[in-house]
């Protein structure tokens, strides 16, 4: 009897393993040799403490050329941007995010901010924030309408404002002062066109077509994000590890 | 009566096997998928999660045929028991730390949930019960067997 079951063990875990090896022979290695290092998302979200503080005007090395927009001049009707990156990326990660969700902070840090530096400034990915606030965040659709505000201004003033908001999220989440939060990411001038268009009416819409478009796509928690390849939309779970994200687009990159 | 029901759940667990297994490999960017979801369990550690997401899918069709043939059946329901009590208290640990993961069971975008975890212990009584019938027929055969000089 003990015979048959080594037999039987042996059969099964050699069947496992032959099949193991054949379908992951294909597969590339674990990190592209033409993909850039990956940054360590070194920052725990559980202690905002430990985060590094976000970039503010004055550490931003790349800063584009600011608009020219003065307190007279007319205000940005709309995003001139489509998202972080290329827009003919050959993958897209779309985010459907909620600026007082922590666990939206935790994806953000963890995953959104290595994305970035890894894919999206290499022309790999396409990332698209949506707005989704919801309703039982109080200060969380305030948060989108100056994340929305800054995004007319530009791509780095939005990924500067996000950093913030989501940053000093267990302060303003206590007592909605969102605006010293908003203004330690921006210059004065930026500010200035922000505080002008915070409320706007075309703000608040574009933030409610992001929560439009989340219901439309059966999104019903925050974070939910999903990766749009050519032929295929994958929802990404929210705890994934990033390094297991990294794998996976890099396998997607190389078609399969 | 008994038989007929050990023949159905046999039929029943390999045709899951087979089909979860195939699901999760086929086509192969279901692999990553398979990947994302073992890592939103939060549970193992990172470099554990790509070789079990090769290895698991062709060990559960492996298994789904073993069923299937119906040999040395005992020993193809305990590893089934225990395959399928392992996923259980995955889901069950991940469920109660109220991490929202997805099940991974192969049947589509699936976030576990009180009922994925009724399905799978379900499941996993199929396969206990199939276990203690095969091991008493055994038992039963070796005891009827007249023993040699």
């Amino acid at each position: 009897m003990n015979k048959k079951l080594l037999i039987a063990l042996l059969v099964i875990v050699l069947a496992g393993l032959g099949v193991w090896k054949f379908t992951s022979s294909s597969e590339p290695a674990a990190s592209s040799p033409a993909a850039p290092p990956a940054s360590t998302p070194a920052t725990s979200t559980a202690n905002p403490q430990a985060l590094p503080p976000p970039p503010t005007p004055e550490t931003q090395k790349t800063e584009p050329p600011r608009p020219k927009t003065a307190s007279t001049e007319p205000l940005p009707k709309e995003r001139t941007w489509q998202c972080i990156g290329s827009p003919n990326a050959p993958l897209k990660v779309e985010v459907f995010s909620d600026y007082q969700c922590p666990a939206c902070r935790a994806f953000y840090f963890d995953v959104a901010r290595p994305l970035m530096a890894d894919y999206t400034t290499a022309g790999k990915v396409c990332l698209i924030y949506h707005e989704f606030p919801l309703r039982g965040h109080q200060y969380a659709r305030r948060a989108a309408q100056y994340a929305e505000a800054a995004a007319r201004l530009g791509p780095n003033q939005w990924i500067r404002v996000t950093d913030a908001i989501f940053y000093y999220q267990p302060q303003w989440s206590q007592d909605g002062q969102l605006e010293p939060v908003v203004a330690k990411a921006l210059t004065e001038k930026e500010m200035d066109v922000v505080r002008r268009l915070v409320d706007d009416p075309g703000i608040d819409a574009a933030v409610e077509s992001g929560v439009r478009e989340g219901q439309r796509r059966g999104v019903r928690s925050t974070p939910s994000s999903f990766i749009i390849a050519p032929g295929r939309e994958e929802r990404i779970p929210p705890g994934v590890q990033y390094p297991i994200l990294r794998r996976v687009l890099d396998g997607l990159l190389q078609g399969q | 009566m008994a038989r007929t029901v050990v023949v159905l759940l046999r039929l029943a667990l390999a045709g899951i096997f087979i089909y979860a297994g195939w699901a999760k490999l086929y086509p192969t960017a279901n692999v990553f998928k398979f990947m994302m979801d073992i890592s939103s369990y939060r549970l193992l550690p990172e470099w554990s999660i790509e070789p079990l997401a090769y290895f698991l899918p062709p060990f559960e069709i492996v298994l789904g045929l073993w069923l299937l043939t119906g040999w040395q059946l005992r020993f193809s329901a305990l590893a089934s028991g225990l395959l399928l009590c392992g996923f259980w208290l995955a889901m069950f640990i991940t469920y109660m730390r109220g991490i929202e993961a997805n099940c991974g069971c192969g049947f589509g975008e699936e976030p576990i949930s009180p009922r994925t975890l009724t399905r799978d212990g379900a499941m996993v009584v199929g396969a206990a019960f199939l276990m203690v019938y095969a091991w008493r027929a055994a038992r039963r055969r070796t005891l009827a067997t007249p023993a040699t000089a």
